[in-house]
Parts: structure tokens; sequence; C-alpha cells
């Protein structure tokens, strides 16, 4: 970013008169709208005025939202007031309407309701240093005291959660929701009672019930205000989006639910530091800004921050040390002067454990960053080091042949580089963040270190009870994430407001001079100060883009990218067609036969396209090891004739000769999996018809040959075509992504141009080999070498038709699945593999059906777990007790949406014998009946 | 629409979901059959009523017919929300439901535009 004079001139300008505009009222004339007055009452997350009197909240932007579709202005009354007083308010007309009303009988007889502007719970929380009450533990709930605001409907909806959940209390009223929040710090009442409208502090959210719609409330005669209430709300549902959500994010994310489970052990060590019995000292490093630094005798910075954080967290009080120095500082640590520190870098955690001290879990990661100047030519002649705090080292090992120069702290390095007197320092990213961002004349810039980084927790001395680093790790886990980066944000952004016109002038005298020149520029403001506040948003984007570049930098993978570029690249060619026809289209809209060629072009491109990203897709899934082969007994003839009847009509559209042989083969039925197999050949048979020109042959070829290991059989397959060939250079990394043959005659070829790689991906998986031969104009001949199991002689040596298909023919299904779609689908499966079977809708028919049956007529249950009556756990425990001797001896599997372990756990322990996660596929339920005994064909 | 452009729509790989079923005219018939499917409605209604176990057992349904489908988004929002209702006590988050929603719409009008 550059700072030309013309560009300060403008900011400088701009703000000052920013500044004298700011002192005018707007004058225009005002036309005549409606007032409507609206109740305001404080409520902190819905209604809210700061000190410099910005009002804002979930109720406050509602109003702000319909104020876009509406032509009347709003007064806001009653803030002051409490909720009890509005409906007064309302009835007696000193306001028109409020807002965060529930739909209650009693009120619908005197006002009326809008369409709803938002969802909200009763909300019961405790203060955060109060653990006697346990969520969720109704138990401890009974006889609390809890305090509630008068004539809150919300009341009731205690009365009726306590009765449902068996306990009592004692209801204490309030006025305002200020009053009620200080009497639950004090602990005058133990719990309190609110709409989740409220914005909590300090608090714990016991529980959230009764979730209602909320609605804007009127007097029920003023019907004209309620239409055009309507309207508005119309209007938001239709153009804002999901504002609801949008403003529940904004005023109350801290709703999440984050229920930190203290142990009774450490409940008690926490209530020690609470009333005082213990004091808790802590201290951090006196000189790293900004992560913790001193500035006017107190410690301040991102760590201290964010161990604040913890600690209100936790509701453990502390004291804050402030060292004057580093050695100081490890004296203390050292003597046990201070029980703990916040920013503690483990280099030993032996040492730890010999000397009794103990730690948190790590709350961040550090990185480091070069700071260098921006036109810095990347030799590192000079290094600034700070010879305080060397960075353990690191500095040695950096830039070797560097002159070093001395410095007193990181800031000075980073001065000095600043002035030319080093080209580089070594500080924490952070640190270099935050110079770099306020340094207003952008000269610097920085680098972000992939190594070293370092671990930071907060570690106790000996001092104390090892017990509070569980606390603090429990706190750290609960911290929502990205906590400490936000923090960090904080400090290192740059902020507008630093920039004050003096240290323009100071910076540059120049423009002082030339805002003599203020008629001329009275003219330019409009520009002016679109400028600047531009100016300002690029700085902060070039902030948020730096500290996005520092993620992306550590995740950087080479291949990765390269694999990106090549994928956007292919996808753009394709995507470029489909627009540009696209665009063709629109100026050709009387002319069909155009049309209809433009269509095809983009039916031909987007079909491309898709399988461009399949194949990526399929590409991206190998990668990441998430393919996972699904092996089942399959008749190879079979496979090939699916494979053969594919390829046979693209070769004939080009008039190509294809051939298919089979020799040899004494085991046709193996086990294997049948969609990969036919995806390999068929990406090696899709590439010899499309290189290969009109009239060519291609040939596919299958040969066993003797088996190296008993129960198995070796396979060759071979693609051969009598194409165009390839090149020896191409042959080396035709397995490659994205290699392509360049020559010119596959120019118009279109391909993903990994389907070789992904090929050659499957077959690594299989434990296959492929060779190939190939010169240019004398085609090409691939060969794969397979190992398959062998099916078991069950069945399975039928020729032809699968043995896939036959492995479960004729096995009779006793089935449990209560979604009737479901119970289709798994019906339609059973049947086109030849089994029987019979469905009920719930636990209890089936058990009461399967008292009744003989012992032949059913081989398996498949049962659902989620049912209503009588769900599988219960049905299996019903059927193994039950007296019909089949009952202790029929396989049982489960059939459930969850691949949970505890869930698979808990089925065994019923008495299952196996369990499949849906959907449900052959391959799947043959591994299963296998595991119950009942197959033995799979692997 | 083809096939496979709706399951590439979906967020699924049609090819694997078309493995499982005896043949495209079946699991097209079963597609449009979803929209009927109550388990839907059961979740929404559960939801309002602020029935916890019941709307965890509809999402759990949805899921589990989602994934017979081969219906990714709508599986992968529809398990986030079965795990947020799991035990619950209070509502989920509502961008867990309104992900649910939002994958049950456009699967449900990528149906209506499947080919025959």
């Amino acid at each position: 970013m550059n700072h030309s004079p013309s560009r300060i001139f403008h900011r400088a300008l701009a703000l000052l008169l920013a500044l004298l505009l700011a002192s005018f009222a707007p004058a225009c004339a005002e036309e005549a709208r409606q007032r409507i007055r609206v109740g305001f009452f404080a409520f902190d997350g819905y209604h809210m005025i700061d000190e410099g009197g910005e009002r804002s909240g979930y109720g406050c932007d509602f109003l702000r939202l319909i104020s876009r579709y509406l032509d009347v202005d709003f007064e806001f009354v009653g803030y002051e007031n409490s909720w009890d007083d509005m409906q007064d308010m309302l009835a007696d007309g000193s306001i028109d309407m409020v807002t965060s009303a529930q739909m209650t009988p009693e009120r619908m007889d005197e006002f009326a309701f809008s369409k709803p502007i938002g969802t909200s719970s009763a909300m019961l929380t405790a203060s955060s240093r109060n653990w006697s009450i346990v969520a969720g533990e109704y138990g401890s709930y009974d006889g609390m005291r809890v305090g509630m605001l008068l004539g809150n409907s919300r009341n009731d909806d205690l009365a009726e959660f306590a009765a449902e959940n068996g306990f009592s209390y004692a209801p204490i009223n309030f006025e305002l929701a200020e009053e009620l929040e200080q009497a639950l710090q004090s602990g005058e009442v133990d719990a309190a009672l609110t709409s989740s409208l409220r914005r909590t502090q300090d608090e714990r959210v016991l529980d959230l019930f009764a979730a209602h719609d909320f609605y804007v409330m009127v007097r029920k005669d003023d019907m004209q205000l309620l239409r055009r209430l309507n309207y508005a709300i119309n209007q938001l549902n239709a153009v804002e989006g999901d504002w609801k959500n949008d403003l529940n994010n904004r005023y109350y994310a801290h709703l999440e639910d984050r229920e930190l489970a203290f142990t009774a052990e450490e409940q008690a060590l926490i209530q020690q530091y609470a009333s005082g019995e213990r004091t808790l000292v802590m201290s951090a490093s006196h000189d790293r800004v900004p992560y913790s630094y001193v500035e006017d005798g107190q410690l301040k910075g991102i760590i201290i921050d964010y161990f604040d954080m913890l600690a209100d967290y936790i509701g453990i009080p502390y004291e804050l040390k402030v060292p004057v120095s580093r050695e100081e500082y490890q004296q203390w640590r050292m003597d046990c002067v201070i029980d703990g520190t916040m920013d503690a870098r483990i280099d030993s955690m032996s040492w730890v454990e010999d000397n009794s001290y103990c730690v948190s879990a790590p709350y961040t990661t550090m990185r480091l960053a070069v700071v260098t100047r921006r036109d810095f030519d990347g030799e590192i002649r000079r290094l600034a080091v700070a010879t305080a705090q060397g960075l353990f080292g690191i500095e040695d090992n950096f830039a070797p042949s560097a002159q070093r120069i001395d410095v007193a702290s990181r800031e000075e390095g980073m001065r000095a580089v600043l002035d030319g007197k080093a080209d580089a320092v070594v500080v924490y990213l952070y640190t270099a963040q935050q110079f770099v961002n306020q340094d207003e004349r952008g000269l610097l810039t920085y680098t972000l270190l992939e190594e070293p980084t370092y671990e930071y927790c907060v570690a106790f001395t000996p001092n104390v009870s090892h017990v509070l680093s569980g606390i603090f790790t429990k706190a750290i886990y609960a911290m929502p994430g990205g906590m400490f980066e936000d923090l960090a944000a904080e400090y290192t952004s740059y902020r507008a407001k630093d920039v004050d016109f003096l240290t323009w002038i100071k910076i540059y005298p120049l423009p002082a001079i030339l805002l003599c020149t203020g008629l001329f520029l009275m003219c330019l403001f409009a520009v002016l100060l679109f400028e600047r506040q531009k100016a300002v948003r690029l700085e902060q984007k070039r902030s948020a883009e730096l500290s996005a570049l520092a993620v992306q930098a550590e995740r950087a993978n080479r291949a990765k990218s390269d694999f990106l570029a090549n994928v956007s690249h292919d996808i753009r060619t394709p995507m470029n067609a489909i627009v540009g026809f696209a665009n063709l289209m629109d100026g050709r809209l009387d002319d069909p036969a155009q049309l209809h060629e433009y269509i095809q072009k983009i039916r031909f491109s987007s079909s491309h396209l898709l399988s461009l990203i399949d194949d990526v897709l399929d590409m991206s899934r190998i990668e990441a090891n998430k393919i996972t082969l699904l092996p089942a007994p399959i008749s190879l003839t079979d496979q090939i004739r699916q494979v053969e009847d594919i390829t046979r009509g693209s070769a004939a559209e080009r008039d190509q000769r294809f051939w298919v042989e089979i020799h040899d083969l004494e085991h046709d039925a193996v086990v294997a999996d049948a969609v990969r197999l036919r995806q390999v050949l068929l990406n090696l048979l899709s590439n010899a018809v499309k290189y290969t020109p009109s009239g060519g042959s291609i040939s596919l070829s299958l040969r066993e040959f003797p088996g190296a290991r008993a129960g198995s059989a070796n396979y060759c397959f071979t693609v051969a075509d009598n194409g165009s060939g390839m090149t020896k250079d191409f042959l080396d990394r035709i397995f490659e992504p994205f290699a392509r043959s360049e020559a010119s005659v596959t120019n118009t070829v279109q391909g993903t141009g990994l389907g070789m790689a992904i090929t050659k991906n499957l077959l690594d998986r299989m434990k296959g080999e492929i060779s190939v031969e190939s010169a240019p104009g004398k085609g090409s001949r691939f060969e794969l070498l397979l190992s398959f199991p062998i099916a078991s002689a069950d069945g399975s040596q039928h020729t032809e038709l699968a043995a896939e298909s036959g492995a479960i023919a004729g096995m009779r299904f006793l089935c449990a699945e209560d979604n009737a779609l479901n119970a289709e689908i798994l019906e339609a499966t059973l049947r086109m593999h030849g089994a029987e079977c019979t469905i009920y809708p719930d636990g209890a028919q089936l058990v009461q059906a399967f008292d009744a049956l003989k012992p032949e007529d059913y081989d398996v249950i498949l049962m659902d777990i989620q049912m209503p009556n009588m769900n599988g756990l219960e049905a299996t425990h019903a059927i193994r007790a039950s007296e019909n001797p089949l009952g202790a001896r029929i396989p049982i599997i489960a059939m459930t949406a969850n691949a949970f372990a505890d869930d698979v756990r808990q089925s065994r322990e019923m008495g299952m014998n196996a369990h499949i996660s849906k959907p449900l596929d052959m391959s799947k339920l043959l591994r299963a009946l296998a595991e119950v005994g009942l197959r033995g064909g799979d692997e | 629409m083809e096939l496979n452009v709706f399951f590439a729509s979906v967020g699924a790989d049609g090819r694997q979901v078309l493995a499982r079923f005896p043949g495209e005219d079946m699991l097209r018939r079963f597609l449009r059959k979803f929209p009927g499917d109550p388990s839907h409605a059961m979740l929404q209604a559960a939801l309002e009523s602020g029935n916890l176990s019941e709307a965890f057992r509809a999402a759990h349904t949805l899921k589990g017919t989602a994934a017979n489908l081969g219906l990714e988004d709508l599986y992968a929002a529809a398990s986030d929300l079965t795990e947020a209702l799991r035990g619950a006590s209070a509502l989920p988050p509502q961008q867990s439901v309104q992900a649910v929603e939002r994958a049950y719409r456009s699967a449900v009008d990528l149906i209506a535009q499947l080919d025959d």
C-alpha cells in the first residue's frame, strides 16, 4: 500500500472536515410522518443504551430492520421502566407497541399480536460462582430461591417445568432485570428466571425450556399499526434472509451450551479461593508486547486478557504481581513467590514433574515471524537480536552468516529494521503483526516462520494444589475456538482512530501546507470522505489478509496447491464455454436452430465439467484414504460383460472394432469390489476409445494363470488399442494427476487428466500392478495383474449370473423397521438378491409375532434400533428371553444410522450378534452374515 | 435432470448409490417417495412443541432415510442435528435446524426435477 502525498492529504482533510461537520445537526425540512412510541425497557441484550447514548440489542435492531420498510419515526420510551410497567403503559396509551411479548390467553383479551419476530425460551441461570446447583440434577434444585420478573409469562413456564421435574422453589419477584442480576450475584437468590433474550454475564445456564415465538404487541383496537407491522415483517422475511437467526447470533451467541463439569474436589478448591481463604497470585512476562507487557504500572496484553476470561469463567479471583525485569520474574518463579505463571512455555516436562510444578493443557501455539522492510532484497546481512530477550537460540541458526546487531528489545529491533539499520529481526507473530499494522507509513512487512512453534500453558508452582491445573484445563477447553486469536486481533489490527491529524503532519509536513487551500478542499469533500473510508477499509482488509495468509502458510502444501491450480484451470475451461454460449444464446432468442446448437454445447461442457468434478472427488477421497474397498463375491465374466456393454456403444459411435476375449478361466467367482474393478477397466477402455481414431481396433482380454497362494487366483486383464500411442516422456508421467498427452492429434480430445491417476491409486488399493507399453502411432497396451480370493463353494460357483446376487438367495429375514420408506428400500434390496423377508414396523409387533414362530421360519433377524413402542434393544432382550427355542439362537443383526462404538457395544450387550450401519448394501450385509456364521463368503 | 447430476447436487457419488439398488428406475421410484416420508414433518412438529426425545427420534430416522437414498448433504446435516439432540435438555442450536431445513428443501426441490 503506498502512501502518496495526495492520499495523505485527502485523509487529513477528510478528518478535519468530518470533525467540523460533526458539530452540526441535520437541518432538513422534515416530512410529516407518524411517530410510534415503542416500549424500550432496559434488558441486557435486547434493549440497551450505552454511555454515549447509542442504542443496541435484538429489539433495537429489529426496529431498525422494519424501519427500512415503514415510513414512520420511532420514539423510544421507558428505558427506566420494567416489563410489568410496559403492559400498563401500552394499555393506557402512553406507548403504542412493545416488542418482546409472548402470546398468552390473558394478554389476548386486551392486546393484539404481530407475526412472530423471534423465538425465545425460558432460561434458568445460576451465578458462575455458585456450584451447589448442578444443571439437570433436579434434586439439587429443590428448595432454591428463584428470582423472577414481575408479570413475566415465563414465571408460569417455570411452575410447569418444576412440576414436571419434581422440584420445589421459592419465587422472589423483581421489578427490573438489573435488580434481579444483582440479587443473583450477591446470593440473595440462588437462580434467576428470565426469557433467554436476556444477555448473561458471570452466569451459567442451568436450563432452557418452553421455547416459544415472541411478537410485537399492540392495543387490540390499533389494527392499522398491526397491519403496517405485519407488512414490514413480511418484507423482512422476503428480503432480509434469515434475519432472526442473524440477530440471535449477534446478541446471544454465548448461549451455546458450554457446561463445565467441575468435580466436587475442584469445586471445593475453587470455593476456598472464592471465599478468600486462599489467594492466588499470578504473574506474566513484562516485556512481550502485545502478549503481556507493563503499561502505567499494570500488566496488560493478550495473555492477561485470556487468563482473565479463564478465571472469570471458573469464578476464581486472583492477584496480579507485576515484575520489573525478566530476572525478577524468573526469580519469582523459582522461589515460588508467585503461585503461577500465565505464559509458561515448557521445555522439559520432566523438569516440571521432578520439581513438583504442574501445568494446564496448552491454550495457544505461538509462532515466529521475520520482520523486514517492504523493499528488502531477500538477503539478510544484518540481523537485529534482542540481547535481553533472546528467542531461545532461534537466531543462532537463522541466517548464520549475517552480522548480529544487538538491540535492547524486540521493539527496538523492529525500529532498527524500519530505520534501515538492520535487514531483519525475528519476533513473535502478533508482535510483528501489531508493529507492522500500526506503522502508518506501511514500510514493513513480515513473513511467518513454519518452525519453530511454542505451546503456551498456565503453570503453577509447588505452592499450590495440582488440582488447579485440571480446573484451568477444563476452562481452556470450554473457551470457544479461536478465542485467543480474537483477543489478539484487538491488539494487532490497524485502528483508524490511532491516526490523528497531528500524526500525519508530524510525519509529512507537506500536507499541512496544502491544507491552507481550504476553499478548494470544501468542493472535494464528498469524494475525500469516501476515499478515507475506503483507505481505512483497505488497511483493515490488509491486516485481515495478512493474518489469513499466515494461517494459509502453515497449511500450504506444494503438491496440493499444484493439484488445485490444475483443477481450477481445468474447471475454468468448460465453465467459460458454458458462460460464453449462455451469452451467445441471449442474442439468438429468435433462432431456434442456433439456440439448439448452443444448448448442445452447454450440455456437452456441463457433462464434461461433471465428470471432472466426479474425478476430483474420487481423487481426493482416495488421497484422504476415504475409499474403502467393499469386496463381495462376484463373477468376473459378469463384470467383463457389463464393461463390454458400456464400451461397445462408444466404440461403435467411432466406428471402432471392439474385441473381448476370456481365456483359461478356472475360477470365475472371486471376492472383489465390483464397482472399483469396473471403474478401473472403464477408465482404460474409455481412454482407448478416445485416443484411437475412427476405424481402429480396441481389445479387452482376461486370462487366469496359476495362483501363488492357496485359496486365491491370479488374473491378467489386458486393454490394447492401435491408436495414437504415447511418447516416452509422457509414459514416464502418465500416472500423475493432470498428465495429458499434448500430441496435436489429441488436442480435440476431452479428458479430465485424472483417470490414470485414479486407476493407479485404485490398483494400489487392490494390491494390483499395472504396466504399459506404447509408442507414438503404434497404439498402447495396458496390462493389469490382480489377485483375488476365490469365492467359497457355497452356491457361488455358478457362472454368469453373479455370485453376488446368489449369496443370500432363499434366505429368510425377519426385520423391524419403523420408517415406511426405509422398510420398502430394505425389502427391495433383499428381494433383488432373492431373499425373503417380513418387516414389522416396531419392536413390540416383531416380538409378538416372534413368539408364534416355528424354528424353520426365519434364518436371521435384522433389527432397527430407534423405534417407537419398543426399541431394538428392548426387542432383542425380549427375544433372547423368549420361551420360543429359536429366541436363544437366531442371529440378530442391528441396523441403524449410528456408527458409534458405544451403540455397537450396547447392542452386543443386549444380545445382538452384529451391527450394520445404514445405508444397507450387499457387501455390508454379507460381512455381517459371515460374522454371525451364516455365510463364509467374505475374507 | 439425470441421476448423476442429481446426486452431484445433493453431495453424493451417484455411482456408489446406484450400486446399492436394483436399477435406476427403482432408485428414482424411491427418491420420488421421499417427499412423502413423514419423518421431516415429525421432526418439525417435535421441535415446535419442544418434545426433545421425539425430535431426536425423528432426526435419527431422517438421517437413516437420507443415508439409504444417498442424500449426502441432508445425511450430514441430520447427523449433526441428531447428535445435538442426543440426550439434550434444551433445543438444538438454530444453525443445526436450519442446515437440515436447507438440505431437505433442496433435496425435495431436486427430486421434483428428476427425469422420468
